[in-house]
């Protein structure tokens, strides 16, 4: 049952992940991706991840994704160019290194294979909201507290280049 | 639940001191803009205080639950990469006024980013090792875009920035693999588990692979290496200076202790050979298609590419001789290319022009001083005696020597002799060839000359007297080897 579930899962998270790509039209790329995180969500909470899986849902396809739909309103973007369209070596290229990414993605699925079942640190009976909290306030304490200076450097970087000149 | 104790805070007290700096500086360009004149004074002091607080507090080794070894090679690190934000920020006063961008958001990008390089050189676990390189990375999208009426400059933030997110997509992608091998995101767990079993399993194999790559997008080296001529080109000088050094240094310094703890030389001769492929590419095309530009600091984003190939030869060395020769390369690329930059710096008309090296003609008897910065820090970029870039270049090929590299030994060798012709073409157009006849108006700046000649006296004097640095590296490269 669960590797039907988890089948179905991952058919749904590689088609929308080509559908993000493919399509000249950035509202159904974006689309396409708050499914593929949604079917990345259920691939989660099969693994034992259930707080990533709620995560998941929350911030990703609920907050970010949300956020990408209104830059594409407020940017008035209708189509984009198609993938590597006038620079015919490169688009070769890119499908080359692209395919060779996937292939490697295939050799480490197999050498994934013997791991198979093995359950994932912190994937307890009590749910993954416990470990997860504890982690990021005691041995990841410093990474938690780091992250805030990334999203300072990140803002003031931000605002700098999208504010208007000064008279 | 985990209590900083007094020697977690203390051990990263140069981080906070800087941190604080950069929110004093936020601040006051927010409600004081009319005290912009001293932004970099303000920098410099902060700067200054973290390399005080680093020489004076004891170093704990490991603090934050293991998180970070802050010993003598974190101390060795953290003192080059602040000595090359000074010379950063020496040149950027002078150099943001001239174009008119001086805000605090400048330096307060450049010391967030200098404590994402801190952090990462002195990280033992894969996880701030990546928050560090981001929190390196992203003010430097940023910093490159700075001159925003430039487009040039733009160019380069964007380029910067696509091929960064990749870089760091690589790494991280690395990091779970590695992750799932070895259960463990400690470098001294994942190296000793690897040490152990002997031989790279194919899982290991490829999230090494993924992280030496990403890790060789910062290093700008082949194939890995094309973003670095165009960002060199359009990022602000100040910035490009600050690129070609502190990222590659606190890269190098991951990629160390990486080889250092999976014992890679030994247990690895895919890996010997790989890399050993990448470092001789990196030296032969830097130095080939260095000699075909037109622009010094194209020039020298090639050159770059070939010295991060001669250090690559000390990283694949490792060990408490190859180990050190990485920190001695380092302090000397520092003072080279902060000398050569601050030249170029000062001896450019327009930001978004090319610097051509024929607008330096005949500047030996018009700048004497910086030509004269200028021409020891090529000499010395070339691998000519008496200059700290011969020890550096002697120190890696005898490391590689000793332990049976002599074949990269003769490449390295006889790609310094290739490089010597391009960096003295320049000093041949400075010296040799009259002024041009519609003369480039450069402005001096005392400042940014000051930089300069000290970058190029401790060139001069660190390649007569190199002790005190080889000593240093050596004891900071025990604690990572013994």
């Amino acid at each position: 049952m669960v590797t039907i579930i988890f089948l179905v899962a991952a058919a749904i998270a590689v088609v929308f992940a080509v559908l993000t790509v493919v399509p000249r039209d950035p509202t159904k790329n974006v689309l396409s991706l708050v499914i593929m995180s949604f079917a990345m969500a259920a691939v989660f909470a099969i693994l034992g991840m259930d707080f990533l899986a709620a995560i998941q849902i929350i911030v990703y396809s609920g907050a970010v994704l949300v956020l990408f739909l209104f830059v594409i309103m407020l940017l008035k973007i209708r189509r984009i160019e198609a993938l590597g369209s006038g620079r015919p070596v490169q688009a070769l290229l890119g499908a080359l290194v692209a395919a060779g990414i996937g292939g490697m993605m295939l050799v480490v699925a197999g050498l994934l294979l013997p791991l198979q079942g093995a359950v994932l640190p912190g994937a307890v009976e009590t749910g993954t909201a416990f470990p997860i909290g504890r982690a990021l306030l005691s041995t990841h304490l410093f990474a938690f507290e780091f992250i805030t200076l990334l999203l300072v450097a990140a803002i003031v970087g931000a605002v700098y280049l999208g504010k208007g000149e000064e008279e | 639940m985990l209590t900083p104790t007094h020697a977690d805070l203390v051990a990263i007290a140069p981080e906070i001191i800087l941190t604080i700096t950069a929110g004093l500086l936020l601040i006051v360009e927010a409600f004081l803009p009319g005290l912009r004149r001293h932004f970099s004074g303000l920098a410099m002091v902060g700067v200054l205080a973290a390399i005080w607080a680093r020489l004076h507090f004891e170093l704990p080794g490991a603090v934050w639950a293991g998180m970070m070894q802050i010993d003598e090679l974190a101390a060795f690190v953290d003192i080059y990469i602040l000595v090359a934000v000074i010379f950063t920020i020496a040149m950027a006063g002078p150099f943001l006024r001239r174009t008119e961008t001086e805000v605090g958001e400048f330096y307060a990008l450049i010391l967030l980013a200098t404590v994402g390089a801190m952090v990462m050189a002195s990280s033992v676990n894969l996880l701030p090792i990546f928050l560090g390189l981001e929190l390196l990375s992203i003010p430097l999208y940023v910093l490159n875009a700075f001159l925003r009426r430039s487009q040039v400059s733009v160019e380069a933030g964007l380029k910067y920035f696509v091929v960064g997110a990749v870089a760091s997509a690589f790494l991280v992608y690395g990091i779970a693999l590695l992750y799932g091998a070895t259960a463990s995101t400690d470098l001294a767990v994942i190296g000793s588990q690897v040490a152990s079993s002997g031989q790279l399993n194919p899982l290991v194999a490829i999230g090494l692979a993924m992280i030496v790559g990403g890790l060789a997008f910062k290093l700008a080296l082949v194939p890995c290496h094309a973003w670095a001529p165009d960002v060199y080109q359009g990022g602000p000088t100040p910035v490009t200076a600050f690129l070609a050094v502190v990222p590659k240094g606190a890269a190098l310094i991951v990629l160390l202790r990486l080889a250092d703890g999976m014992d890679l030389l030994h247990i690895s001769p895919q890996w010997v050979a790989a890399a050993a492929g990448i470092a001789v590419a990196s030296q032969t095309l830097g130095n080939i298609v260095a000699i075909v530009q037109s622009d010094v600091k194209r020039m020298l984003a090639y050159s770059g590419i070939a010295h991060m190939g001669y250090a690559m030869v000390a990283v694949i060395v490792a060990g408490a001789d190859g180990g050190a020769a990485v920190l001695v390369y380092l302090v000397a690329y520092t003072l080279m290319n902060m000398g050569a930059f601050a030249s170029i710096a000062m001896l450019s008309e327009r930001e978004d022009r090319p610097h051509f090296i024929n607008d330096l003609r005949g500047q030996g008897y018009k700048r004497p001083i910086v030509a004269l910065a200028l021409t020891t820090c090529l000499f010395s970029l070339a691998g000519v005696p008496p200059f700290i870039g011969f020890t550096a270049k002697f120190v890696v090929f005898r490391a590689a020597v000793n332990e049976g590299f002599v074949w990269l030994a003769v490449i390295g060798v006889v790609n310094s002799l290739v490089s010597a012709f391009y960096y003295l073409r320049v000093v041949y157009a400075m010296y040799m060839q009259p002024l041009p006849r519609r003369e480039p108006k450069f402005q001096f700046s005392f400042q940014i000359a000051t930089a300069a000649a000290v970058a190029a006296l401790g060139v001069l004097i660190l390649g007569i007297y190199p002790t005190p640095i080889l000593e240093a590296a050596q004891t900071a490269i025990l604690v990572l080897v013994r």
